[in-house]
């Protein structure tokens, strides 16, 4: 009862926010907007028993995301241009879209209905057999790690792929004139510096969060967590550090070969537990042979390959960060 | 005793729901920005606190209570900060108080500070541009602002630095 009044207060939030999104034209508005929605969303998550996808979320969509659209904010302008097409084409596609789903949701399953089709398959397989095959209290950890490793491993290369496709797009040339460096975002995360107050205060929670993500990576097998949401966080660390003391000393913390080495690396050490447990005589991504007895082989392959994740995902989100960070404005 | 327990925690987290819609409620009433943001503020502190002290007496002696005194501990620290920041932006970025000037009627809401040009000029080019004319008011207006505040602030960290230094050589 109290579950359904939470969620029904949360979407409507949802929908409040949403369309104060579609309503403003003041960007920066737009932005703060957006990362109301994503923390409802991740209450959201979380009133669904989603801890994992919450965490995630939250880190994410609430915190990082928001420091990165401001990053772009900072390069371009704060007002929205009225779109040039006109606004009829847009508004009948997507209230014909938003019919589809309105219709769909009607044939879909009653919310926490044992019979619904996703409960049917193979999802009580993996519950009956996690204790037995692999032994780690988080099912979601042993599922994501271990019986879909090529689907995770496939998830790590699509980020590797998006952080060189975000990077060629903002460039990752040294900037030909010196001034560049000095750029104005770069002043602008510079100005917090005479702020003691945010600045001392960010500074001390910093250690507390990286602690945080490393309890997250670690814990992952027990509680909700893993690489994703650890790398969020550890990232998200080291992105406030350098909002408080600006982008060169948090290029000097983290410097941009050393964060960009860190998305191959994690993609690479994925693999080579693949590789590694193909050479040992089991299957790619088979973490069963990798010890002497199968349950410990499965939770060195879950540590190692969450390491991986984790290295990646940090990698990408600071990498990305430096880019804007570094960049002028025009 | 666990009635005395229930009947605390009911009590703190009343009160705590009092603190929560009391700002709420000024959040929506007040006239302007600032004391909008002290509104805004009792949330922050005396819902929160008190909230988490009644579901702290809930907890027991269980694992609980600590993780919520954690969370009190980073509210305890970062919402304050989080004030100051705004309420720092707000006042660099040229909003200001409700405080009624010479003639009496109050100052309107969101003008930015125009420390050289009139306020005649300022609604003129408003009226003219409309809201990026105004934006681009309060941008160059604020530089101005900063000014000011960057000049003080080394006197200030120069008058203590000495301090520091013969404290530690004391120490």
């Amino acid at each position: 009862m109290m579950t359904i009044v939470f969620s029904l207060f949360l979407l409507t939030m949802l929908v409040i926010v949403a369309v104060g999104i579609l309503r403003t034209d003041n960007l920066f508005t737009a932005v703060m907007l957006s990362g109301i929605f994503s923390l409802i969303m991740a209450a959201n998550f979380f009133i669904l028993d989603a801890a994992d996808v919450a965490l995630t979320e939250a880190v994410i969509g609430a915190g990082i995301s928001t420091v990165l659209f401001l990053g772009a904010l900072a390069l371009t302008a704060e007002y929205d241009r009225s779109p040039p097409v006109g606004t009829w084409v847009p508004l009948l596609t997507s209230s014909v879209l938003g019919g589809v789903i309105i219709f769909a949701t009607f044939q879909a399953p009653r919310l926490g209905d044992p019979n619904a089709i996703v409960h049917k398959h193979v999802a009580p397989w993996y519950l009956e057999k996690t204790p037995e095959l692999i032994d780690v209290p988080n099912v979601v950890t042993a599922v994501l790690a271990s019986f879909r490793g090529y689907d995770t491993l496939g998830e790590v290369f699509v980020v590797f792929i998006a952080c060189i496709g975000v990077m060629s797009l903002l460039g990752r040339v040294r900037p030909r004139r010196e001034s560049i460096e000095e750029g104005e975002f770069d002043k602008r995360t510079d100005n917090l510096r005479h702020h003691l107050i945010p600045r001392v205060v960010g500074k001390m929670l910093v250690p507390f969060i990286v602690l945080f993500g490393l309890y997250v990576q670690f814990h992952g097998d027990f509680g909700p967590g893993g690489g994703f949401q650890a790398g969020a966080l550890i990232a998200a660390g080291i992105i406030l550090y350098s909002l408080v003391e600006g982008g060169r000393r948090g290029r000097e913390l983290v410097p941009e070969w050393f964060s960009s080495m860190l998305v191959a690396l994690g993609a690479f050490t994925y693999t080579c537990v693949g590789v590694v447990s193909m050479a040992m005589g089991g299957r790619f991504l088979d973490y069963s042979v990798l010890s002497h007895d199968p349950i410990h082989g499965q939770h060195m392959g879950i540590l190692i390959i969450e390491a991986g994740v984790g290295m990646t995902v940090a990698g990408v989100m600071i990498t990305i960060f430096h880019a804007f960070s570094r960049r002028g404005i025009r | 005793m666990n009635l005395l327990i229930d009947i605390a925690s009911a009590v703190l987290l009343l009160t705590g729901g009092f603190f929560v819609f009391v700002g709420g409620f000024g959040v929506m009433r007040m006239p302007e920005f600032f004391t909008r943001m002290h509104a805004a503020s009792l949330t922050d502190t005396g819902g929160a606190a008190l909230i988490l002290l009644g579901l702290m007496l809930q907890g027991g002696f269980t694992l609980v209570p600590l993780k919520l005194a954690a969370i009190f501990l980073f509210l305890f620290l970062t919402s304050p900060t989080a004030s100051y920041a705004l309420a720092n932006a707000a006042l660099l970025s040229g909003v200001r108080t409700a405080c009624r000037n010479e003639t009496g009627s109050p100052l309107p809401e969101n003008q930015p500070h125009t420390a050289t040009s009139k306020p005649a000029a300022v609604s003129s080019a408003k009226a003219s541009a409309g809201k990026t004319a105004a934006a681009k008011v309060s941008r160059k207006a604020a530089p101005a602002k900063p000014a000011k505040t960057v000049a003080k602030k080394p006197v200030k960290t120069a008058a203590r630095k000495p301090a520091k230094k013969t404290a530690r050589k004391k120490s």
